[in-house]
């Protein structure tokens, strides 16, 4: 059954792709397909709460289906239009397959074997993204009564709703919860985003440097921490920095498109994500494009209800208790706890000292700023929350440094990889290589 | 090939041999039986099978939308009540579950007594007033 729901996910999420880019096709097509499907579910199931609409099969999959449809004829109308367009460049190539491309696959299916072997086991799957599906799936919607109750806020009631809603919508197709196979959703968001890094990769660097580089990506493309929000966060934060990044370079409006919307996902499926949010607009800023950033307004029109809705029921956010600024003062007063602290956590060292590396020996770094803007912004938002946390300090850092790095890894892998390969492989650098009309 | 191209080529192979990640590799060479004996526990380490088990039963035998407090062996929060806690709630889901302990350790009392339902796992408990839904699993659920 959830192979049901990732198949349904994914054809809902096919015209919302065309209806943005209608020359998108292939892997490419596929991996935001499931993306934005992801983005659909959850819109489906929150307006069917708010219109006082119990989740029931018939419902869920009905209100899905307009959508899909709703989104099928802004395609037709637009293919329409388009006839009378003379030219509209598709240069999108397709993958072609290298070796390499076996040792991705063998990584993501060893990756897949281990988020199936068993019922997701974390703690923040039972405790938070997992509770709420299977909460909200009993209580026929989005339980906020539940949510506001004092007892529940361990399970982080401001936390936004993409992955448990997508949850609940395995659960509504399979008729009850049952969390067996819920992995298969993190596996999903991890193959989507391969696809993306993949065909990215490709365009711009060749066939050969390009499965190279998906090939570093393969093992972090999916969180390792089965069935958590971090597999939508990872896959939609850095598949949107990937597409805005391309946006850039390229002048092209659609792919700048595809990334608001995918930074937008990411806002809606964990904090960090509407971080991540505001790291791409001050990366946007820092590299000297700052009125591109209200080209970013998708973004904020995705995670928007999300905000006013935690606003209106008033679900608190647990950094913001308690004295805020006299926790960060007693931290920043011994700023070299929580270095060790951090250093000590610190994981994937390696490859964060070939990231670091790659940007000291190779030429051309500007071309890659809004990325490594974008992800030191997100870190020095994370160490942010290390200095306000009400948590004991050491426990967090201990719980959380190793997940948080590895939600911006890709992205950062990505810009290091490009530069590298950039020394041997020279494409079309003009910034109107691939400029497009607006569709 | 300029001495820079060599230096950005090895640090290209370097970058992505750093970024496969042994764990993995690990895993697609690790049997099945081996992996899932440590996964199917790792929900529930020194609990399982036991307590989830007897939540289950729990739940079978209390409708939807009842209230059920939960007693544990440990009565502090970090020595293993949050888990319990956490861990109901989760199992016993369209049911309302209470703890009787708090982050604090402060034992709140008012829950037991607004619970329709105590669920009383491997611990002594006064059932005076009380009627035995079921005995069974290592524990016993008892009823206003």
């Amino acid at each position: 059954m959830v192979l049901l729901a990732i198949v349904v996910t994914l054809a809902a999420g096919i015209p919302a792709v065309l209806a943005v880019d209608r020359t998108a096709r292939g892997p490419l097509l596929a991996g935001l397909a499931y993306l934005y499907g992801s983005g659909i579910v959850y819109f489906t199931l929150l307006a069917l709460t708010l219109l006082h609409v119990r989740w029931w099969m018939a419902a869920a999959v009905g209100a899905l289906a307009l959508v899909t449809i709703a989104l099928v004829a802004v395609v037709a109308m637009r293919r329409r239009r388009a006839r009378g367009e003379t030219t509209i460049p598709l240069r999108r190539p397709a993958i072609r397959l290298t070796p390499l491309d076996l040792v991705s696959a063998f990584l993501i299916a060893a990756y897949a074997r281990f988020a199936l072997i068993a019922r997701p086991w974390e703690w923040d799957f039972w405790a938070i993204w997992g509770w709420k599906g299977r909460q909200f799936l009993e209580a026929g919607g989005v339980a906020w009564k539940l949510l506001q109750q004092p007892w529940n806020d361990f399970a982080h009631p401001d936390y936004p709703l993409l992955a448990p809603l997508n949850y609940a919508f395995t659960a509504i197709l399979h008729g009850s919860w049952d969390d067996r196979w819920m992995g298969a959703h993190s596996i999903a968001f991890g193959v989507a985003f391969w696809l993306i890094v993949r065909t990215l990769a490709e365009e711009e660097t060749g066939r050969w440097l390009g499965s190279a580089v998906a090939m570093a990506a393969a093992s972090f493309v999916a969180t390792h921490y089965v069935g958590l929000a971090e597999g939508p966060l990872i896959a939609c934060g850095g598949a949107g920095l990937l597409m805005l990044r391309r946006g850039l370079l390229r002048d092209d409006a659609i792919a700048f498109r595809h990334g608001a919307i995918l930074m937008g996902l990411a806002a809606s499926s964990k904090n960090e994500g509407e971080a991540l949010l505001a790291a791409a607009v001050g990366a946007l800023v820092l590299s000297g494009t700052f009125r591109r950033v209200v080209r970013l307004w998708p973004a904020v029109a995705i995670v928007a209800p999300w905000l006013v809705l935690r606003a209106l029921y008033h679900l608190a956010t647990d950094l913001a208790t308690g004295p805020v600024s006299a926790r960060a003062a007693a931290r920043l007063a011994q700023p070299m706890v929580l270095w060790a602290a951090l250093a000590e956590r610190f994981g994937d060292g390696w490859l964060w000292l070939a990231i670091v590396v790659a940007f000291a020996v190779a030429p051309g770094r500007r071309r890659e700023r809004f990325l490594a803007a974008a992800v030191a912004i997100q870190f020095v938002f994370y160490v942010g929350s290390y200095v306000v946390t009400p948590n004991d300090l050491f426990w967090h850092i201990a719980t959380s440094w190793l997940r948080l790095t590895r939600q911006v890894l890709v992205p950062a892998m990505f810009a290091a990889a490009m530069l590298l390969a950039r020394t041997f492989f020279r494409g079309d650098d003009s910034p109107h290589a691939e400029a497009r009309p607006d569709l | 090939m300029t001495s820079r191209r060599i230096v950005c080529a090895i640090a290209f192979a370097a970058l992505v041999i750093a970024a496969i990640d042994p764990a993995l590799v690990t895993v697609a060479f690790t049997s099945p039986e081996a992996l899932a004996a440590e996964f199917v526990r790792a929900a529930d380490r020194e609990w399982w099978p036991y307590y989830p088990r007897y939540i289950e039963a729990v739940r079978a035998a209390t409708p939807p939308g009842s209230t059920i407090a939960i007693v544990v062996p440990p009565m502090r929060w970090d020595d293993g009540y949050s888990y319990a806690y956490y861990r109901a709630s989760y199992l016993l889901a369209g049911r309302n579950v209470l703890p009787v302990v708090w982050r604090d350790d402060r034992v709140l009392i008012e829950n037991v007594r607004a619970a329709q339902y105590v669920a009383v796992w491997r611990r002594p408990f006064p059932e005076e007033h009380l009627r035995v839904v079921f005995r069974g699993g290592g524990g016993v659920l008892l009823a206003r």
